[in-house]
């Protein structure tokens, strides 16, 4: 009796493990792995820090101010956060996306990390590189240093704001593993997820900088990151939406029409997930 | 000595020092007296010391000493003597282990502890290795058996009913309806939830809070008789009368978004988009744009799949260790 009691609870468990395993396996369906392939010259969609969906994510690409995401954290790794930084002539000088500081004014260096990751202000990267090393040159050098030691490969820097060159480069592959880097900094990941934000110069004006990120405030959930542009590179951007404790991260390299196609990804990754979370018998998150 | 030495010595060691004589209880084997008893090996130039080990054991009634000495098919008692509580023996073994052995063991009234010392070679290395293990009587093992399965039983049940529960809650329709579903007895109760959620499911509310607690709802709908569609049309229909456009963009009413999608998002810039119409043309965007994705969507990758334990999978896990096989 004791025996067959014994046996009929060893086939409810040989029974049970079959039934959660045939869930987990009709969950592992490889699905393709690059269903987005025209919306941008390169691209990677991951969940919590896994890649999802992706093309040519490996590949050199000119980053554009994507850049800054490594600027950022070279600038902190050197300095702290409320050492006064001098702009220089060079600096107000600084072509494209700028906040228009003049030379002569002093900031906190939070201020101008504010304002270049958030406006992208050419102007203020600047400012803060040259005051860490010296010159944009010696913050280069760091800048490769570190992406060195960071072990992206496909990346090198010849400028610290992200002008084109012959060999300024990038993968989005790269440039997630930055992105995810930065936002582990809590002042970093809190700058990039402001909508909009004043600095000020020591003792002067005020500046309002509002984020060239239209997924913050728009798509809900997003926290993050950073955009890009220039003529070689075309439109980019890294994005991050967090929703009940999913993190989905996309990077776009050359985008046709970068918003919409984000959201779009973006929406599908997390359709992907609740899915695939459904078929293994969990919950939602 | 080399750290591939002290590993080889280590899973020797795994073979050495067992009570042959003990045996765990198991169903049948339910005489004799039940000891605990527990084994801590030390060796020298071992990094860290090893764990003792603590084991419910029936020993035989027989009489004699012997029984107290751990025993190897490979090693011989050639002396074992006792004088007053104090028990002396010398073991040799051969093989591929060569080794002598010698152990004094102190006995108690209501048990023993013992020391054993084990010097030779393991792969032609030397080797000094100390035993130390004592025995505590708990008592007889006739009831011990009978008892640990009724435990486990218990647990089993509990551990089952709460996964039935956990399986209610999500709708998780296979642990009810698949042949020899440890919750098939419960399958009215189950479809009596379903029903109730069909109707309060005609509600863009209700049906919200019904893909929340499982997006895989069609699967319950289906295994009992309710037109899953024809709810979630229902829910997409109210939505529309009263421009509810965060159900609509939701992902339930595709076909109302594509409709509303061609003439209020398609060409329109993203940030010209107003605020009430964000989760319309946010999900318009996601299923026109790119290759077919719904594929994609609906073949989930193992990359994607949620981290976070599963508690009906950790249930039955439970279940499963308890099983004492």
């Amino acid at each position: 009796m004791r025996r067959r009691r014994a046996g009929t609870l060893a086939i409810a468990a040989l029974w049970i493990g079959a039934t959660c395993a045939g869930a987990v396996d009709a969950a592992g369906v490889p699905s393709p792995s690059d269903p987005y392939a025209r919306v941008a010259r390169a691209y990677r969609v991951s969940v919590d820090g896994r890649e999802l969906w992706s093309s040519s994510a490996a590949e050199p690409r000119p980053p554009a101010s994507l850049t800054k995401l490594m600027t950022a954290l070279v600038v902190l790794d050197a300095i702290a956060p409320d050492e006064v930084v001098t702009v220089s002539a060079r600096a107000a000088r600084a072509r494209g996306a700028r906040v228009g500081l003049v030379v002569g004014e002093r900031f906190h260096a939070a201020d101008l990390v504010t304002a270049m990751l958030v406006a992208s202000g050419n102007d203020a990267c600047l400012a803060i590189a040259e005051h860490v090393a010296g010159s944009e040159a010696a913050f280069v050098r760091r800048m490769n240093e570190r992406a060195r030691a960071m072990q992206l490969s496909a990346t090198h820097f010849e400028n610290a704001c992200g002008f084109d060159g012959p060999t300024h480069r990038s993968s989005a592959r790269d440039i997630a593993r930055m992105a995810q880097t930065l936002l582990e900094r809590p002042l970093l990941a809190r700058t990039v997820a402001l909508p909009a934000s004043t600095i000020h110069a020591i003792g002067g004006r005020a500046f309002d900088v509002r984020n060239s990120n239209a997924l913050i405030g728009r798509v809900p959930g997003a926290v993050g990151v950073k955009t890009g542009y220039t003529a070689r590179a075309g439109r980019c951007l890294v994005g991050l939406v967090e929703r009940d404790g999913v993190r989905v991260m996309i990077v776009l390299l050359g985008a046709g029409d970068r918003w919409w196609d984000a959201v779009a990804m973006i929406e599908r990754a997390f359709e992907h997930v609740h899915e695939a979370g459904a078929r293994a018998g969990s919950p939602p998150r | 000595m080399n750290s591939r030495f002290v590993c080889t010595a280590a899973v020797a060691f795994l073979f050495t020092t067992p009570l042959a004589l003990a045996q765990s209880p198991r169903p049948g084997d339910d005489k004799g007296e039940l000891w605990e008893v527990t084994v801590k090996m030390e060796m020298a130039g071992m990094p860290m010391a090893m764990p003792a080990t603590t084991q419910q054991m029936c020993l035989g009634k027989q009489a004699g000493d012997d029984k107290y000495v751990p025993k190897n098919d490979d090693c011989k008692l050639v002396s074992n003597s006792r004088s007053g509580n104090t028990q002396r023996y010398r073991m040799v073994c051969s093989g591929a282990q060569p080794m002598t052995a010698e152990g004094e063991i102190t006995h108690t009234k209501d048990g023993y502890q013992g020391r054993m010392r084990m010097t030779g070679k393991m792969d032609g290395e030397p080797v000094d290795m100390t035993q130390t293990f004592s025995g505590r009587r708990l008592g007889e093992c006739a009831g011990t058996v009978q008892n640990q399965l009724a435990k486990a039983q218990a647990q089993n049940d509990s551990a089952i009913a709460e996964a039935c529960r956990q399986g209610m809650q999500q709708l998780t329709t296979e642990l009810f309806f698949q042949p020899g579903a440890v919750c098939a007895a419960r399958k009215q109760e189950f479809c009596g939830e379903v029903s109730k959620l069909a109707a309060s499911a005609r509600e863009p509310a209700g049906h919200a809070a019904l893909r929340a607690r499982n997006a895989n709802v069609g699967a319950a709908f289906a295994a009992c008789n309710q037109d899953y569609a024809a709810v979630t049309r229902a829910a997409c229909n109210r939505a529309g009368e009263t421009r509810n456009f965060e159900f609509i963009g939701g992902g339930s009413c595709d076909d109302d978004v594509r409709r509303i999608g061609e003439t209020s998002c398609r060409g329109r810039s993203f940030t010209a988009i107003e605020a009430s119409m964000r989760g319309v043309c946010s999900r318009y965007a996601a299923i026109t744009r790119g290759q077919p994705t719904a594929t994609a969507a609906a073949s989930p990758s193992p990359a994607a799949a949620p981290k976070a334990p599963d508690p009906v999978q950790q249930s039955l896990d439970a279940v499963r260790k308890l099983l004492p096989f």
